[in-house]
């Protein structure tokens, strides 16, 4: 159940087209949590800043220190908010996906997903609202909540419902084992093996895991698969990107980019969703606006999902094309290495094995690399086993929370501190996934240890 | 009708909650009476002869710490004593012994005996006198009015009780005792609605005819840890006895299955809710039908006696199949029976007309705690008889009832659970019913506890400074490892290398290297020379609390936050069938409950989030008409 005091979180402007959004924190620890995620350039801290001022800075990882994207944050101090508690804004530039990503950094250190309206009832509470107001306050809660429980339930009722109640069968297994042999230390019970119980949770932390990454999955069908295509100057990027525009009709929408060298467009190939992102040429330069370009699309590749690196099929691959195919993908991305122009010929040394040849003027070779996008799109639903995945911030934070419990739950078997710190934590892992689908665990637990089990005077 | 003297309290029924009961409003200075049926029933343990176990260990502990007798009973009186889960964590430490209930109940009735303010008499309390909603006295079965200003309804398994084993049905207490059969209606008639549940006992049989060789010993441990935390090991120093594990065997449950139509639980004959965790030997045998044998424990009775108590065969089966089947037992072929295993109803009211302090809502001055509401163990039932004494005495002082919550002890889960849920069967407390255990342990029970108990009364000033020195003693033990430095030279290395933990290269604090589970507070006494002589209870506690620290402050931290909840008081009066934004079933629930806090109001069932948002907004709004 929310409290009311802690800090929350959200994003404050509808999701969608623009490229620039606003997260909002309320709440005690709003500054304190900002400002793990905050770097302003001068180093100073929101916490030693006055009330309604605007600071110019970059929200980092604070686990990587990797800088996410440059923002504008503005700071309110109690009580002069909105809910009149202190509250933070931050206003991001870099689209959809980092604003995801801020949300998430948000959540991570310290603040909670609001619930609907909780903003709103904050003011109330607080308050902050005119009197006359409350009874329509109540309404929109009401009404709210009964809105995201019937979504809830829509998302839940096919097979990510099921993916969940089996991890959550499985976890009770396990802490039904460990509570009973707890609670009842005089029956021999069916021994309760430490090694088997690692084992058993090891499997269900990477399971858990696994559904943890397929998050990325959900986003890329459902915002579509971002694919920048890169590569030096002449290797043919506005042609191919046209070639695969053209061909396919049924364009959605032409999104304006979101920095001012790259272009976005959006395309359906067969079903999947691709957002194309035609990168400014990256290269090494001294001119100084140049630099900066180059920057914003070294930014915008690390949000991509996959990456084209166009190379001519008649030129030689230079060692900065090998650097960047190599540093592309130890930093995880995923590299298709396109060689364009094929109809001109072909040199003798290859960027990639498994490179592919084409020519967008002819379209030889076009089909090649569209069945590779949309196998990569699905094989990534395919990892995600099945088609399941998260398909929300909130479905992803509470398996989230329950993969570290269980991280921790096998931490403490290994190390030796005893099966009433294993077992609560994983009664936090059961609660957090109940959260996705709504159970309680002592009431879930009593009554498995029950009939599982026979014991008793 | 004559009229007897007045009294502030009158508790009705002593067994285990009405002894507590009994004891912390006499102590507390009201002037106190306490009746039951037979005083030979006084503290009587009619079902297992131990007192503790998991969960239970840690209310024994509990009501220690707040004053009340249990622990130091047990403490004067136990055959066996074992430290259970030592394996598994401090949590879930759990003390249980052996008790000689013969001795037992002499000595807790000879407790009640030489306190002041408190008078024992036998009599059955027939009815009980209360206008316009507020109690005035009580009435015996003999017809004596006693006006009063509280009284505790602590009957247990004695209102219109019932003794089943096959055929045979009796209209009879526990043990033998005469049930208590005219308080019931009276009950009903002042509103209070009540149902009616059903445990059951195992038979005793005579020592001198087991065959213990066949079995296996279960000794006690060879350190003793006291119940009490006013005694130390020396003072409970004695030789124990031994409890045996045997067996049912196949033939066991071909007898069984043979006479179930003889089960009056399987005929139909008994109507009454058992409880899941103490299930009949027959209900094991057919629900987990495929169990080749099940454990059975003997465990002695007394010092002085030769009745054993066989853990594991509770049984409402005829008495000459329960015969019969014991004679299948490994060990037990030529058992005699000295007394026959039974299933007993009786009526109990449904704690959901509770308030957390265990008033009975709508009837000012009456209090109900022990197995009448639906609880069961002895522990359990102490726990709510210390709670509903202090509680009536408040109410007569006129002072804010003493609630603990959740987050505080086991007693505040278990009453919680109760009220708040309310249970459809007798209800046992088990470790894994709450949610903060690793701060609920059972070594921190006087950290959390005698503070409070001091402030009501019940601990004397002597007590409490040896408390308070205990405490200084921790905070500074604690502050002693962290600023000492254990250099990563030969003699330290030596000991880690042979403790089978990795070697230091450069000085760790002491509070860090003990916080490897493979090292003792002992194993570094070599490098450690002055470190202060102390208590044994005292460095484990620091051990404990140095180990887990990472643990025990992340739920300290979610205890807070629960906290907040619990701190948000609801008027009793709140007309829930007019807030607007409420569903129907969770006013109609709200109206029945009337919970204390906003907290209480979210774990009753059918109440949700949203509910509990229109709630505060209501009573925001409503703080904002009055201001």
């Amino acid at each position: 159940m929310a409290d009311w005091q802690d800090t929350i979180a959200a994003l404050a402007t509808p999701v969608g087209s623009s490229g620039i959004g606003i997260i909002r924190l309320s709440g005690e620890g709003a500054v304190r949590t900002a400002d793990r995620v905050f770097r302003m350039p001068s180093g100073r801290r929101l916490a030693d800043c006055s009330t309604h001022t605007i600071h110019y800075g970059w929200i980092v990882d604070p686990l990587t220190d990797k800088r996410v994207d440059e923002v504008l944050v503005m700071l309110m101090l109690a009580p002069r908010s909105f809910t009149t508690e202190n509250t933070v804004e931050i206003n991001c530039h870099g689209g959809p996906y980092v604003l995801r990503r801020v949300l998430e950094l948000v959540l991570a250190n310290g603040a909670r997903m609001a619930e609907p309206g909780e903003f709103t009832k904050r003011a109330f509470l607080n308050g902050r609202i005119d009197l006359s107001q409350a009874e329509s306050v109540m309404d929109i809660i009401g009404a709210r909540t009964d809105l995201s429980l019937e979504a809830a339930g829509t998302r839940l009722s096919g097979r990510l419902a099921e993916r969940i109640n089996a991890y959550r069968e499985r976890l009770m297994d396990l802490l039904v084992l460990l509570e009973v042999d707890i609670d009842y230390p005089e029956y021999e019970i069916e021994e309760v093996r430490m090694t088997d119980m690692e084992a058993e949770l090891s499997a269900l932390k990477d399971a858990l895991a696994a559904l943890y990454r397929t998050a990325d999955t959900g986003r890329m069908l459902s915002e579509g698969m971002r694919t920048a295509i890169i590569g030096r100057p002449n290797m043919g990027k506005s042609t191919l990107l046209n070639a695969l525009l053209q061909e396919d009709r049924a364009i959605v929408t032409d999104i304006p980019g979101t920095t001012r060298d790259t272009l976005e467009e959006s395309l359906n190939l067969d079903g999947v969703p691709l957002r194309l992102i035609d990168t400014a040429g990256l290269r090494r330069t001294d001119d100084p606006v140049e630099k900066l370009g180059v920057e914003r699309s070294r930014r915008a590749l690390e949000a991509c999902d996959v990456v084209l690196l166009l190379l001519a099929s008649d030129e030689d691959p230079s060692e900065e094309d090998i650097r960047e195919l190599n540093s592309l993908r130890t930093a995880g991305r995923r590299v298709i290495a396109v060689r364009t122009k094929s109809d001109l010929g072909r040199s003798g040394r290859e960027l990639d094995p498994e490179e592919i040849h084409l020519s967008a003027a002819s379209g030889d070779g076009m089909d090649v690399l569209k069945e590779q996008l949309k196998n990569l799109a699905l094989s990534g639903a395919a990892e995600a086993s099945d088609g399941v995945y998260l398909a929300n911030l909130r479905q992803k934070e509470a398996v989230r929370e329950a993969l570290e419990a269980v991280g921790e739950a096998l931490d403490v078997l290994t190390g030796g501190l005893g099966t009433d710190m294993a077992a609560t934590a994983l009664q936090t892992a059961y609660g957090r996934l109940g959260e996705v689908t709504g159970h309680s665990v002592q009431e879930d637990l009593i009554d498995t240890i029950f009939a599982r089990f026979c014991l008793g005077k | 009708m004559y009229r007897e003297e007045a009294v502030d309290v009158a508790v009705i029924g002593a067994g285990h909650a009405g002894c507590e009961a009994a004891l912390a409003a006499a102590r507390m200075g009201m002037k106190t009476v306490i009746f039951a049926v037979n005083l030979d029933s006084i503290a009587m343990m009619p079902c297992n002869p131990s007192i503790g176990g998991t969960s239970k260990g840690h209310l024994v502990r509990e009501v220690d710490a707040l004053g009340g007798e249990m622990g130091k009973v047990i403490d004067r009186t136990f055959l066996q004593s074992r430290m259970l889960n030592t394996a598994k964590g401090p949590a879930v430490h759990s003390l249980r012994a052996q008790a000689d209930k013969f001795r037992y109940k002499e000595t807790m009735k000879q407790v009640l005996e030489h306190t002041p303010n408190l008078r024992i008499r036998q009599a059955e309390i027939a009815d009980l006198d209360v206008q316009d909603g507020v109690l005035k006295g009580v009435v015996t079965a003999a017809g004596a009015y006693y006006p009063c200003k509280a009284a505790i309804l602590a009957t247990g398994t004695y209102l219109q009780a019932a003794v089943i084993h096959g055929e045979c049905r009796r209209h009879s207490g526990p043990n033998g005792m005469a049930s208590a059969d005219l308080l019931s209606a009276k009950l009903e008639a002042l509103g209070i609605s009540l149902r009616r549940f059903k445990t059951g006992t195992p038979a005793r049989v005579d020592g001198r005819t087991i065959d213990f060789d066949k079995m296996e010993e279960q000794k006690g441990d060879a350190e003793l840890i006291p119940f009490s935390f006013t005694n130390t090991a020396e003072k409970i120093a004695r030789p124990q006895l031994s409890c045996y594990l045997t067996y049912t065997t196949e033939r066991t449950h071909e007898i069984i299955r043979a006479n179930l139509h003889r089960s009056p639980l399987f005929s139909g004959d008994i109507k009454g809710t058992g409880p899941r965790y103490c299930p009949s030997i027959e209900d094991k045998v057919v629900r987990f039908a495929d169990k080749p044998r099940h454990q059975i424990f003997l465990e002695p009775e007394g010092e002085f006696t030769n009745e054993y108590y066989v853990q594991g065969m509770s049984s409402s089966l005829p008495e000459d199949v329960q015969r019969d089947m014991l004679r299948t037992l490994i060990g037990m072929e030529h058992v005699e029976v000295m007394r026959t295993g039974y299933a007993i109803e009786y009526d109990c009211l449904d704690p959901q007309q509770l308030e957390l302090s265990l008033h009975i809502k709508g009837i000012e001055g009456l209090y109900a705690a022990g197995q009448i509401n639906g609880s069961s163990g002895y522990e359990e039932a102490a726990a709510q008889g210390i709670m509903a004494g202090i509680n009536a005495a408040l109410h007569i002082r006129g002072g804010e009832p003493f609630i603990l919550d959740r987050s505080e002890a086991y007693i505040g889960v278990l009453i919680d659970d109760l009220v708040t849920k309310g249970t459809n069967e007798p209800y046992r407390m088990m470790t894994s019913r709450a949610e903060y255990r690793l701060l609920l342990r059972q070594d921190n029970a006087d950290l959390r506890l005698t503070e409070k108990g001091y402030r009501l009364g019940l601990i004397d000033e002597e007590r409490y400074q040896t408390f308070l020195r205990k405490k200084q003693a921790i905070r500074d033990e604690l502050d002693r490892w962290e600023h000492l430095t254990l250099g990563g030279n030969d003699a330290v290395n030596r000991i880690l290398t042979a403790k089978g933990t990795s070697p230091l290269k450069m000085g760790e604090s002491m509070a860090d290297l003990l916080k490897r589970p493979e090292l003792d507070y002992e194993d570094l006494a070599p490098v450690d020379p002055d470190r202060p002589a102390l208590d044994p209870m005292v460095i484990q506690e620091v051990m404990i609390q140095n180990r887990y620290r990472g643990y025990i402050e992340k739920q300290i931290q979610e205890a807070e936050k629960f906290r907040r909840m619990e701190s948000r008081r609801l008027p009793a009066d709140l007309p829930y069938a007019s807030i607007r934004g409420l569903r129907i079933e969770a006013a109609q629930k709200l109206e029945k409950l009337k919970p204390a806090s906003l907290g209480q109001a979210s774990r009753i069932s059918g109440v949700s989030p949203a509910d509990i948002a229109v709630l505060l907004v209501y009573l925001k709004q409503e703080a904002h008409h009055e201001g």
